[in-house]
């Protein structure tokens, strides 16, 4: 018979309400005769009874208050963190821009700056120069490369323009807008 | 469930004092969760403050098919959870089935607070404070906010079965243990 009694978790579920139809029926008929079961029954539903009453949670009457106090500094300090933020911004390039004014003058910057030009100049002719020895070695016309080019450029500006480009194009496009 | 929308339009705007509304709504239910969750008494209402002020930094990520008490519920679960991971507590959340629960030496009734303690409220807060806290917490969900094994699922992230194991272990050795600690005649007046 001990196999047969009801077991814990349907007592409790059948106190909760948690039970389906058929099984409530079980447990009543089951209920009807067995005494013990009847006893466990009634410390379940005690205990429901008990979990089921609220406890005193002791709040401070000034909780909310003291929520929204912080919420407001914090949005305060937030709204002068980003003021902040702007000011040292525009400071910092004021000061950066005047600086760069004042080296543009200076003779050092005027002969540097000749320098850099010449420098960075050289190598892009030293690569065009081999470059058209390569296609002169596989005897292409310059031209053609060009009209090439423009053709493919056009292919792709279309595409941009007609949305059926893929994810690679527009990629492209947007980290090389000069493109288009 | 539009006033709720509106609700929360005009707090993400930054209308802190329409946020009132939420705590007042919701200040019982994050209680709850702390209270259970957290034994030092000191530490709760900081809890409960930093709750709130989550859930209001949170809520322009607020999906509207769910509902706002098992969302607020979830971040105090998760709030009390970083809380006790960081004071090293543990859940006990991987106690075997059949596996028993000692009492803690200070979980223990002491002769003042036993003589104190004549209603049955009072004995089952010590039995309950005794528990694991994962068992208290489903306990407290649902048998204090009232919620469903899906809405207690979708908080803790256990499975259903295991919320329900929880519940039925939590729920025997509370039985077991107010008997057997007094007689049987009076435990439930
Ligand atoms: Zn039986």
């Amino acid at each position: 018979m001990e196999l047969n009694h009801i077991s814990h978790a349907d007592l409790q579920e059948y106190v909760e309400n948690e039970v389906g139809q058929a099984k409530r029926q079980i447990i009543e008929r089951h209920l009807q005769y067995c005494a013990q079961c009847r006893q466990e029954l009634a410390h379940y539903q005690s205990l429901s009874t008990a979990l089921n009453r609220d406890i005193d949670l002791q709040i401070n009457p000034d909780f909310a208050d003291i929520v929204l106090h912080r919420l407001e500094a914090n949005i305060a300090q937030r709204r002068f963190g980003r003021w902040l933020f702007v000011i040292a911004g525009l400071a910092s390039g004021l000061i950066l821009l005047i600086a760069l004014i004042i080296f543009t003058r200076t003779a050092y910057f005027q002969n540097l700056w000749m320098n850099t030009i010449v420098t960075a100049f050289r190598p892009l002719e030293k690569t065009y120069q081999l470059f058209s020895e390569l296609l002169a070695m596989i005897n292409i016309e310059p031209q053609v490369i060009g009209l090439a080019s423009v053709i493919l450029l056009s292919f792709l500006f279309m595409d941009y323009i007609f949305n059926k480009h893929s994810d690679w194009i527009k990629g492209l496009i947007k980290h090389f807008p000069i493109l288009c | 469930m539009n006033d709720i929308k509106v609700l929360i339009e005009k707090i993400i705007r930054g209308d802190t004092r329409a946020f009132q509304t939420i705590m007042n709504d919701y200040q019982r239910l994050v209680f709850h969760i702390v209270t259970r969750m957290v034994d030092r008494v000191e530490d709760r209402e900081d809890i409960c403050q930093d709750v709130f002020i989550k859930v209001f930094e949170n809520l322009s990520k607020f999906q509207f098919n769910a509902k706002l008490s098992t969302w607020i519920a979830q971040i105090a679960y998760n709030h009390c959870l970083n809380y006790l991971e960081k004071k090293r507590i543990p859940l006990f959340n991987d106690l075997d089935i059949d596996g028993d629960f000692e009492m803690q030496p200070g979980d223990m009734i002491s002769p003042e607070e036993y003589t104190e303690q004549q209603d049955m409220t009072a004995r089952l807060q010590q039995a309950i404070s005794a528990m694991p806290i994962q068992f208290r917490t489903i306990i407290t969900l649902y048998h204090l906010q009232h919620m469903t094994y899906q809405e207690i699922v979708e908080i803790t992230h256990l499975p259903e079965g295991t919320v329900k194991n929880y519940l039925f272990r939590a729920r025997k050795w509370l039985k077991d243990r107010l008997i057997s600690t007094y007689a049987q005649e009076d435990i439930w007046n």
